[in-house]
């Protein structure tokens, strides 16, 4: 093989192959960020759920550990484990005439094990709590009316309050913390005699093992074997805590899919941009082929050419992401602190340039076979591309060909995904995605062309969209697989965002007040003298629906969230702010007399739970009274937060007497909250008050740092969509050119023939981003429920608004494109067309 | 479990031997006795299937036994002695002949100070009594973690309430099941539904006593 | 007195190629008065086609004037020239140059929609009738013989009634019998609108029948038989 000639052809087509090495480089670069740096996320998100948890491995139990369990903590320590014990429990501090419940924490003093607890004077923990001494959340100060240095009784012991205790790694999140956290010394314990038979105590054994986690889970394994009939739990940092560990698989899920999405993206960017090479040198493939070159020799040629481009692509692209792995710590302070960040990694660039270079080729490997299709004839009588249409007969070479390379890419795509089933359910969707974006855009483009309007500019733009050459069905299909693949990933990182993090709005209520009785409501809002809402609960149980018993459905163990469970009721007239109905009109349906007869609506949750729909008659037991009610309509809640959310909604008459008491959510500076504790535990004792204003501010600060980690990984993806808009536009490019020329000839002028194209590339982003839309919708709401198990919100405006940018960009992307095609003299574009 | 099959033997002759005997149960056509079983979440149950809660273990057992009555499973978990005191019209509301009466364990777990479940607790027997409910009242002991001067005063509530208002007393309502760890769920609070059979058995002798007394106004 | 409708006068074009300048017209004049039949005829790269682009206001000369009806073309602002095209002059090429995604109908309407003329539709019908492809409207290009995409394109040059129209090897894609055929159209349709006819051709047939031939070579006049 010659190299001049593919260097030949390289200088001759120096914009396409840009663009193909810079869709290779792109995808390299991220895999290998990605990838190398994947490890480092899960080393980090590792660590922070460790820290979360505070050891790799956790012994729980409510009860004193067996006998056989502290022999086994024994022999772990004797392998070099370090162990560290704690007691959790509620106790009453007192100080003078004042008492606070307090959750407090007895700990060995080797306590964190993992993560850092902060103290108001900065100290390390160990150097601030000795024997004797107390470290309080700082509210407690006021409540208890101490100073740091004064005296407060724990249990039978007086101890020294020697710090404020601001954050703890390892407690943060914890919804129903009836008072502040305190820390005490292990060395006080039994002086506290707090911890004996018959007290509420959660024992806990927290352990590092020496070789870290990866150990972490076979030593549970065996732990859990002796463990007395599920007393004692074993959790590792990787189980612990469902809903933490959750929300770090789904986000590095998110991560890897968002490497792959690039990929695949730069796939298709290497796909329009090879399209638009051999479409910018037909001529002078026909030219060889009449000196007498055959399709095999030239495929041979280009496909070298293509590999040398997409070589050169891998290295640019581990050269970038070298580059820019050191920029992290900068560019994300706070996200990855620089003892993170480790050099890149070997192993990830060879995986991640083995892909993109498999990638590049098979995603080159169609418009390649299409050099089968041009003809020397070409060089004789003009037919403007048509010739690289494909035949069924090249369909089927061109699949020989891909096969391999294909099954290749599958192979590595599913070795990158860890987990097989996933990486092909990935891929088959994908599969299925650009089929489906195909058929639509074929449908729709059959219709522009039979469409007759009158108006000029409009339809010479929808009549330039089926434009000989124009390969409008690939570029659309093109961009609306790009763009369908963005707006999922969009999607799903929103209703992550929603699931996890904006359910947490700075509006929502962070303080709630609970037992507020039936005749106290006034009373309680003129104390509080804040605003809030307060919320009816009348507890039931559900015994029957449509007269047939709801039985437990596992019987003899804990039944949290099945139907036989005792139910929250309310009774309103209007929905919640954040709810919205599903089915059925209005939140109740009137009689003829206009009065609200007795029904219920009920949320979408517990209507999967029990199988309901409209009309069915539910059977409540009220306590003790029983109650029917048919169901007029089923709601959903917008959030899926902290916001308080009633299963089943009355109507008022009905319940007004039953027994009720209400809760008070309230928004308040968190400052005041001790203030009025203390008002409250004054004046109406039997309240309880709840605090999540900690709580909040936590969960605040670790979505921050995953929203702009997560939306880092998205813009790479989008950096890829943005490169597969210039490739498809580069390919299409000729043809376009082309007719610029005979508009000019006849005379229209270049506003009108910018206008022209305008039109026509907005109808092509636009009918993309539609496509797009339409298969993004159901693709999201698939990985959401299914893959992720979230809830899902279509997010209908946010889809259309990047619908509309995507038109938009596609419009402008578009337009130095055409500046070429009016520059120019008409009599050279004419001489050049045909000479070409 | 021999325990278990000693009671059953019992009850067979027990049976076997009533029509020979001055008839100590009520017969069929005898009027329906309404027990009220009113509570918190050891009452309703939490985490066990109402029938698996004493009210419904209580009521196969009474009717075993031959009485004509139903337990009306009125336990809403979470309830504090707050709580209770504003439904007690809805409990009045269902005509209770008999009422077992248990609250104040959630008032002491949030560490509500003491004299408001002794206040609350005090209104609603004095209440049941106006209305001519015979009551058991079930005692509470708080759990020891909140310190001995809590639940000294806490653990006092019940014994002085039952002696003010002289009424049926079951001193502890989970004794022999608290802090057992077979017999709760693994909250270390909640009792299984083993734990609820020994609650029955407990409270069977104070209700046979209640009927009694019902019977005899 | 005046000026005739076509006025070329001194005409100079340079094409760069490369580092080298190759000169395709020097010292170009000519003159074409309404209604005349002017052939340009010369061998090939003698700068036929470059005259006709210089003349139809495709392209500026380096140096001369060119006029259309008395105005000079040569220095007009790109909107006025392209006005000038559309409502002055009439093109067909050797090789069509249809809007391969408009259809016979769409290609011929086009230059009469951008100049807002309402009668736009019911003129291209007129003509679709005479060159007798009215059933054949709806078709595209790439469904057309080469005749029939000849016969769309003088139409399409026809329909604004330009005063001038330039033919550039008009018959150089057809085969002789399809030739003749676009011809004589070519030839009735104008005479009907009483046009100026500016053809490069080297069929000597054609160049007899026209009223006056002018020859070319290496970028200069060697004959005008007007003259």
């Amino acid at each position: 093989m010659r190299i001049p000639f593919i260097f030949r052809e390289l200088r001759a087509s120096g914009r396409q192959a840009m663009v193909l090495m810079s869709c290779v480089a792109l995808a390299v670069a991220s895999l290998t960020v990605v990838d190398s740096f994947h490890s480092d996320v899960v080393r980090l998100l590792r660590g922070d759920a460790r820290a979360l948890h505070g050891g790799d491995l956790l012994i729980e139990s409510n009860y004193p550990f067996s006998a056989a369990m502290e022999r086994a903590v024994a022999t772990l320590a004797a392998k070099g484990a370090k162990v560290c014990r704690q007691w959790h429990l509620y106790s009453l501090l007192r100080h003078d005439d004042h008492s606070v419940f307090s959750q407090l924490n007895i700990v060995e003093p080797n306590y964190p094990l993992y993560g850092q607890v902060e103290l108001q004077s900065a100290r390390p923990l160990a150097e601030a709590l000795k024997p004797g001494t107390i470290i309080v959340a700082p509210e407690l100060l006021p409540r208890l009316g101490l100073k740091i240095g004064d005296f407060v009784q724990a249990g039978e012991v007086r101890l020294q309050v020697v710090d404020c205790l601001m954050r703890e790694s390892s407690r943060p999140i914890e919804i129903f913390r009836l008072g502040p956290p305190v820390l005490a010394h292990a060395a006080d314990l039994a002086a506290m005699n707090l911890v004996r038979e018959g007290s509420r105590t959660q024992y806990k054994i927290a352990t590092a093992l020496p070789q870290g986690p990866p150990a972490a889970e076979d030593e549970a394994k065996s732990l859990r074997a002796i463990s007395q009939n599920g007393a004692e739990r074993v959790e590792t940092a990787a189980t612990a805590r469902s809903g933490v560990k959750r929300f770090f698989d789904n986000l590095l899920f998110f991560l890897s899919l968002t490497a792959l999405a690039t990929l695949l993206l730069s796939g298709i960017g290497v796909h329009s941009s090879a399209t638009a090479l051999v479409r910018e040198r037909q001529t002078a493939i026909a030219i060889c082929k009449a000196m007498g070159a055959d399709s095999a020799f030239l495929f041979r040629r280009y496909l070298a050419l293509t590999a040398l481009v997409a070589t050169g692509g891998v290295l640019a692209g581990i050269l970038l992401a070298a580059l820019f792995k050191p920029l992290f710590p900068l560019l994300f302070p706070g996200v990855f602190p620089a003892e993170h960040i480790t050099a890149l990694n070997l192993a990830a660039a060879a995986n991640a340039s083995a892909l993109g270079f498999t990638a590049a080729l098979l995603f080159a490997l169609g418009p390649l076979t299409s050099l089968k299709n041009v003809r020397p004839m070409l060089l004789l009588r003009r037919e403007t591309a048509s010739g690289l249409a494909a035949r069924a007969g090249q369909a089927l070479i061109r699949a020989a060909v891909a096969a391999p390379v294909a099954i290749l890419l599958v192979f590595l795509v599913v070795r990158h995904m860890e987990d097989t089933r996933t990486g092909l359910y990935f891929l088959g969707g994908l599969a299925a995605l650009t089929f489906v974006a195909f058929i639509l855009t074929s449908l729709a483009l059959t219709l522009a062309r039979r469409l007759d309007i009158s108006p000029l500019i409009p339809r010479l733009a929808l009549r330039g969209l089926s434009r000989p050459g124009n390969a409008s069905v690939a570029v659309i299909t093109t961009l609306a697989t790009a763009l369908a693949l963005l707006l999922t990933m969009f999607l799903v990182r929103k209703n992550l965002e929603d699931n996890y993090i904006t359910s947490f709005p700075p509006d929502a209520p962070n303080v709630f007040v609970l037992n507020i009785q039936k005749d106290e409501g006034e009373r309680f809002q003129q104390l509080a003298a804040v605003p809030c809402r307060l919320y009816l609960v009348i507890r039931g149980r559900l015994k029957a629906i449509n007269g047939k018993p709801v039985l437990a459905e596992r019987d003899g163990k804990p039944a949290i969230d099945t139907l036989t469970r005792e139910f929250s009721l309310t009774y309103q007239e209007s929905l919640l702010p954040d709810e919205h109905l599903v089915i059925g009109k209005s939140l109740f349906k009137k009689d003829a007399d206009g009065k609200l007869p007795l029904q219920v609506s009920v949320l979408d949750t517990v209507r999967d739970m029990g199988n309901m729909k409209l009309g069915d008659v539910l059977t409540f037991s009220i306590q003790g009274v029983p109650l029917e009610a048919e169901i007029t309509s089923i709601r959903v809640r917008n959030h899926a937060g902290l916001s308080p959310f009633f299963y089943f909604v009355l109507p008022p008459k009905y319940l007004e007497k039953a027994p009720q008491n209400a809760f008070a959510a309230i928004r308040m500076p968190p400052g005041q909250v001790a203030a009025l504790q203390n008002l409250l535990a004054a004046k109406m004792p039997h309240l309880t008050v709840l605090d999540l204003g900690p709580l909040t501010a936590e969960i605040g600060r670790v979505a921050g740092k995953f929203v702009r980690l997560v939306n880092f990984f998205a813009a790479l993806s989008i950096i890829a969509g943005l490169f597969i808009l210039w490739g498809s536009l580069l390919a299409s490019r000729l043809p376009r050119l082309a007719e610029a020329v005979y508009y000019r000839v006849m005379g229209a002028g270049r506003g009108f023939i910018f206008l022209i194209f305008l039109v026509e590339n907005l109808a092509l982003g636009l009918a993309a981003a539609l496509v797009a839309i339409v298969i993004a919708q159901p693709a999201a709401w698939l990985l959401c429920r299914h893959g992720l198990d979230l809830s899902y919100q279509p997010c209908w405006l946010a889809s259309l608004a990047l619908a509309a940018t995507a038109t938009l960009l596609t419009g402008i992307a578009a337009l130095p494109g055409q500046c070429g095609t009016t520059r120019s003299s008409l009599a050279t574009s004419l001489k050049e067309q045909w000479q070409e | 479990m021999k325990h278990l099959l000693f009671a059953a033997a019992s009850l067979l002759v027990f049976a076997a031997c009533q029509d020979n005997h001055k008839p100590a149960v009520a017969k069929p056509a005898a009027p329906e006795i309404t027990i009220v079983a009113m509570g918190d979440s050891l009452t309703a149950g939490y985490g066990v299937p109402e029938e698996g809660a004493y009210p419904a273990k209580l009521e196969r057992r009474l009717r075993a036994e031959g009485y004509n009555c139903r337990v009306v499973n009125a336990g809403v978990s979470g309830e504090t002695s707050s709580d209770a005191l504003s439904r007690l019209d809805w409990i009045l509301g269902m005509k209770p002949d008999i009422v077992i009466f248990e609250s104040g364990a959630n008032d002491g777990l949030r560490g509500i100070n003491p004299a408001v479940p002794r206040e609350n607790i005090d209104k609603i027997l004095t209440r049941l009594q106006e209305k001519g409910v015979v009551t058991i009242l079930a005692g509470m002991r708080m759990v020891t973690n909140l310190g001995s001067t809590y639940i000294n005063d806490f653990n006092a509530i019940y014994p002085d309430l039952a002696k003010k208002h002289r009424l049926l007393f079951m001193p502890f309502f989970l004794d022999g099941v608290a802090a057992k760890p077979e017999l709760n769920q693994d909250d270390g609070i909640h009792p299984r539904a083993a734990g609820y059979d020994i609650i029955v058995e407990n409270i069977l002798p104070l209700a046979r006593q209640a009927i009694a007394q019902w019977r005899g106004k | 007195m005046v000026e005739p409708l076509l006025v070329a006068e001194h005409i100079d074009k340079t094409y760069r190629l490369g580092k080298r300048q190759i000169a395709v017209l020097s010292d170009v004049s000519l003159a074409a008065a309404a209604g005349e039949f002017v052939v340009i005829s010369g061998a090939s790269g003698s700068g036929k086609s470059t005259l006709l682009a210089l003349l139809g206001g495709l392209d500026q000369p380096d140096r001369g004037r060119i006029a259309i009806a008395g105005q000079d073309i040569t220095g007009l602002s790109e909107k006025r020239l392209a006005l000038v095209r559309n409502r002055q002059i009439g093109f067909v090429f050797q090789s069509f140059h249809l809007v391969p995604s408009l259809n016979a109908r769409e290609n011929i309407m086009f230059p009469a929609e951008l100049a807002d003329n309402p009668e736009a539709a019911a003129k291209a019908e007129q003509l679709l009738r005479q060159v007798g492809l009215w059933q054949r409207r709806g078709n595209f290009p790439s469904q057309l013989s080469g005749g029939e995409c000849q016969r769309v394109a003088i139409c399409r040059a026809l329909i604004n009634a330009p005063a001038l129209i330039f033919a550039d090897e008009p018959t150089g894609n057809l085969d002789s019998e399809n030739a003749a055929v676009v011809l004589d159209l070519l030839f009735e349709m104008i005479q009907e609108n009483g046009a100026t006819l500016v053809m490069a051709t080297h069929s000597q047939e054609v160049a007899a029948q026209a009223s006056r031939l002018i020859r070319l070579r290496d970028g200069r006049v060697v004959s005008d038989s007007g003259q």
